[in-house]
């Protein structure tokens, strides 16, 4: 028997100029999308009927995004990989949508559930010393010290160092939620000081916590 | 062609409120590569002169683009007005403004044309031309490069915009800009100067070049002759649906004040209401066959997206085809799906039944246009709405279910008098009492009646075109009239400011000297006029003051029936004569109402 409805859970990357989309601009070009690819979305009951698409937390408008999540509710059945294929087509490159998985279990709103957020900062012309200055900075910093759950330099080549930041995005026990807009303003005094060059900056991936452990959302499904 | 880098773009953008508005690469963008073959396209800059929001939303932008870019050696690309955060961070930066796809540099484009949609765009054209470090007078413009051309509704009185522009189009666009478009191409290939250019252009259709004209004008202010006596026509699209309604449109990144699909059925209006500059400048009257627009919306629908279609017309209760559009389309398995909204829907008792099917037991509100308070104004204004027929249709209205009623009214309309004014707020204690006799108690709390009142302002090319405009004073004491008498509850009203209105009606019947006073109140920072937070009346006194123009000789003065007026040389196919009668007849119903005198 065909189902009902489809609940599918996706990835995608909101990128260049693209990042400065808001949250409510992104929803709506997305929403967009599904119709022109024709895929059936669920509409919520009552006079203002709304698509049942629910997003993960908003990314700060300016930040590039290599993974937000998304849910949608499908009337039909209605393969994970047919609806990655049908709204890329509807899409442009900028926004694109890297993962789908049909939803088995039940699980929690996106909002909900998402309790970290890791973020990179590709760093030129780092000297010898400046990581560790770095590091010591944010550690003892009132504010980051307690919102960032795990902070990493890792080399990538002889030029590029990356700085992955992983941050919480809901108080959990005595954490602090990372606010990435003022970490932007604290980091661009730090990397001055230290005579470092910001190649670039995004967020990486947000993570949901299971038993301790770090889980992507799609991971979860 | 120069470039922005995406490394100065997003420098340009920092501390930018809304950046969505300038990043472009929508869904359904139609312009061409610029690095495949530059030389051999001719590349145009659509420009709209207000943000990225209103002008998504403008029908005629969407057409232009679709037909500019369908042939492979043309380019369209667009430009809004930036808004101040990033003016300013492009003023700082001394980074000229560019267009929204490639990021080209608007004074690196073979032509620039300005949708002119309202008077109250002018200085943002100016101000657009000053942003792409152009000279602002086309006569002190020496390169051949670009061009710059301007059309639309609000060029239909070109004047007050002349000095700036190369040449205007007068009319419906979509034909005769790619016979533009193909002079163009020729000028450049042949390397040709820009009078070469403007001596062929001026000959098609619609095209009217000022630096052919002169104006002899007497001690008095008034136009003793415009030199040479030559008549520029309109250029009309006789059959709307030789040309398809676009069915891809460019969807905007950010929510654009519309935002739905657009389908217009049918262009002109018959009613002839006496004040509106639209029913006489988009005459004749051309309907869209309702088979093909059924067809053609689903496809749009399809393309596009949106949940929402909007049936456009100047009136769509005159459109012959309306209840077989409407019902076709509901009825098919999209159109199901699909909230549909008729703007200009002249409510009575046929058409109430439309505007319930597609408000579809949501009775979101219904919008009445009565103009006038009393039936011998609306006779006047020549708007054929009877009162007891709208109180009928509002009392069928109330039965059904519907609580909010929307009223369009105008004050300062010429003949108007007390009884006029006190007319307004006695139908609007009519209608109050029509919904008690009719709604149960529980539900008369919820009756809500939404005003707009606005003061008139005389528009070319109207039967009202000679009329003095009230002073803001007068204009000031008719609103507080009303204001006093309006029932408070239930009620609520919205007013136009009478300053923006004597602005506007100076600018809409403006001459030279008025460009004059435009470029004034420019450099002294207008800009944005109908935003009210930027609206600055003083800028306005202080320009017509600087350049010794009187602003009531365009305003308050009534223009005499002999006399030239800037726009006579236009041919829209309506002539002076059946003006001046139209004028005349509002005045014998006036003179021979005996309340009146």
């Amino acid at each position: 028997m065909m189902p009902e409805e489809t609940k599918i859970r996706f990835k995608f990357i909101k990128i260049k100029e693209f990042k400065y989309l808001s949250h409510l601009e992104t929803v709506r070009l997305i929403v967009m999308a599904v119709n022109r690819a024709g895929i059936n979305v669920k509409y919520s009951e009552g006079f203002n009927p709304n698509p049942r698409i629910n997003f993960s937390f908003p990314v700060p408008v300016g930040l590039a995004s290599m993974a937000e999540y998304s849910d949608i509710e499908i009337t039909g059945d209605m393969s994970a990989e047919d609806f990655k294929g049908r709204i890329n087509q509807q899409l442009k490159e900028q926004i694109r949508v890297l993962e789908a998985k049909k939803i088995l279990t039940k699980v929690l709103s996106l909002m909900g559930d998402i309790a970290l957020c890791s973020y990179c900062y590709k760093l030129k012309d780092i000297k010898k010393d400046a990581g560790g200055k770095i590091k010591n900075g944010i550690s003892t910093h009132p504010e980051f010290s307690r919102s960032i759950y795990k902070l990493d330099f890792n080399e990538i080549n002889s030029l590029i160092v990356n700085l992955n930041i992983i941050g919480y995005t809901k108080v959990l026990e005595n954490n602090t939620i990372f606010k990435f807009n003022d970490f932007l303003k604290y980091f661009k005094y730090l990397s001055n000081n230290e005579g470092i060059m910001v190649k670039d900056y995004f967020k990486e991936e947000a993570y949901v916590l299971r038993e301790g452990n770090l889980k992507t959302p799609l991971e979860i499904v | 062609m120069k470039t922005l880098s995406f490394e100065d773009f997003e420098k340009v953008l920092e501390g930018v409120l809304k950046p969505g508005r300038y990043i472009g690469n929508e869904f359904a963008v139609k312009s061409k590569n610029i690095t495949d073959a530059p030389d051999l396209k001719v590349f145009f800059a659509l420009v709209f002169p207000d943000v990225y929001e209103v002008g998504m939303s403008n029908l005629g932008m969407q057409i232009l683009y679709e037909i500019i870019n369908s042939r492979d050696d043309f380019s369209a690309e667009r430009v809004f007005s930036p808004w101040v955060d990033l003016e300013a961070n492009l003023r700082n930066s001394k980074t000229k403004i560019f267009s929204l796809e490639n990021k080209i540099f608007l004074d690196e484009f073979d032509v620039i044309g300005f949708s002119l949609q309202h008077e109250m765009q002018y200085t943002n054209v100016l101000n657009i031309l000053d942003l792409a470090g152009l000279n602002l007078r086309s006569e002190n413009r020496s390169d051949p490069k670009p061009i710059i051309c301007a059309g639309g509704p609000a060029a239909i009185n070109p004047f007050p915009m002349a000095p700036f522009i190369d040449f205007f189009v007068i009319g419906d666009g979509e034909k005769v800009i790619l016979n533009i478009l193909d002079l163009v191409k020729q000028f450049k290939f042949e390397k040709r100067n820009k009078k070469w250019f403007l001596n062929k252009v001026k000959d098609f259709e619609g095209v009217f070049v000022p630096s052919d004209y002169k104006f002899f004008y007497f001690k008095s202010g008034e136009i003793k002759k415009i030199e040479p006596d030559i008549k520029v026509r309109k250029t009309v699209i006789k059959n709307l649906d030789d040309i398809k309604i676009v069915t891809n449109p460019v969807i905007s990144n950010i929510k654009p004040v519309h935002d739905r699909f657009v389908c217009e059925i049918m262009r002109g209006c018959s009613r002839g209401c006496r004040f509106c500059q639209a029913s006489y400048t988009y005459r004749p009257v051309r309907m869209r066959k309702a088979e093909n627009l059924i067809s053609d919306c689903i496809e749009g629908i399809n393309n596009s997206g949106f949940d929402e279609v909007s049936f456009l017309s100047l009136s769509s209760s005159d459109y012959r085809e309306l209840d077989f559009l409407i019902t076709n389309f509901i009825n098919s398995e999209k159109g199901k799906k699909i909230s549909v909204s008729l703007p200009s829907l002249r409510l009575d008792s046929f058409t109430l039944n439309i505007a319930e099917i597609i408000q579809s037991g949501r009775k979101t509100g219904l919008t009445f246009a009565p103009e006038a308070g009393t039936q011998i104004m609306r006779d006047i204004i020549n708007k054929n709405i009877d009162e007891s027929e709208m109180l009928e249709c509002m009392k069928i209205a109330f039965e059904k279910g519907w609580e909010k009623v929307k009223l369009y009214f105008m004050i300062g309309l010429p003949f108007e008098n007390e009884k006029d004014i006190e007319g307004i707020t006695d139908l609007v204690q009519k209608i109050i009492d029509t919904a008690r006799a009719v709604l149960p108690k529980n539900k008369l709390g919820r009756l809500n009646i939404n005003l707009s009142i606005n003061a008139f302002s005389p528009k070319p090319f109207t039967p009202f075109q000679w009329a003095g405009q009230d002073s803001i004073e007068k204009l000031h004491q008719k609103f507080s009239k009303i204001r006093q008498k309006l029932p408070k509850r239930f009620v609520t009203a919205s007013w136009s400011d009478p300053e923006k209105s004597k602005i506007e009606c100076a600018l809409a019947r403006g001459n030279l000297k008025v460009a004059d006073v435009v470029e004034e109140a420019f450099k002294n920072g207008a800009k944005f006029d109908n935003w009210s937070e930027f609206f600055n009346f003083k800028i306005w006194q202080d320009a017509f003051s600087k350049r010794n123009v009187d602003v009531n000789y365009f305003t308050e003065r009534e223009a005499g029936i002999d006399e030239i007026l800037p726009w006579d040389f236009i041919d829209i196919f309506i002539s002076k004569e059946f003006l001046i009668k139209e004028f005349n007849k509002a005045k014998n119903i006036a003179l021979n109402d005996a309340r009146r005198n």
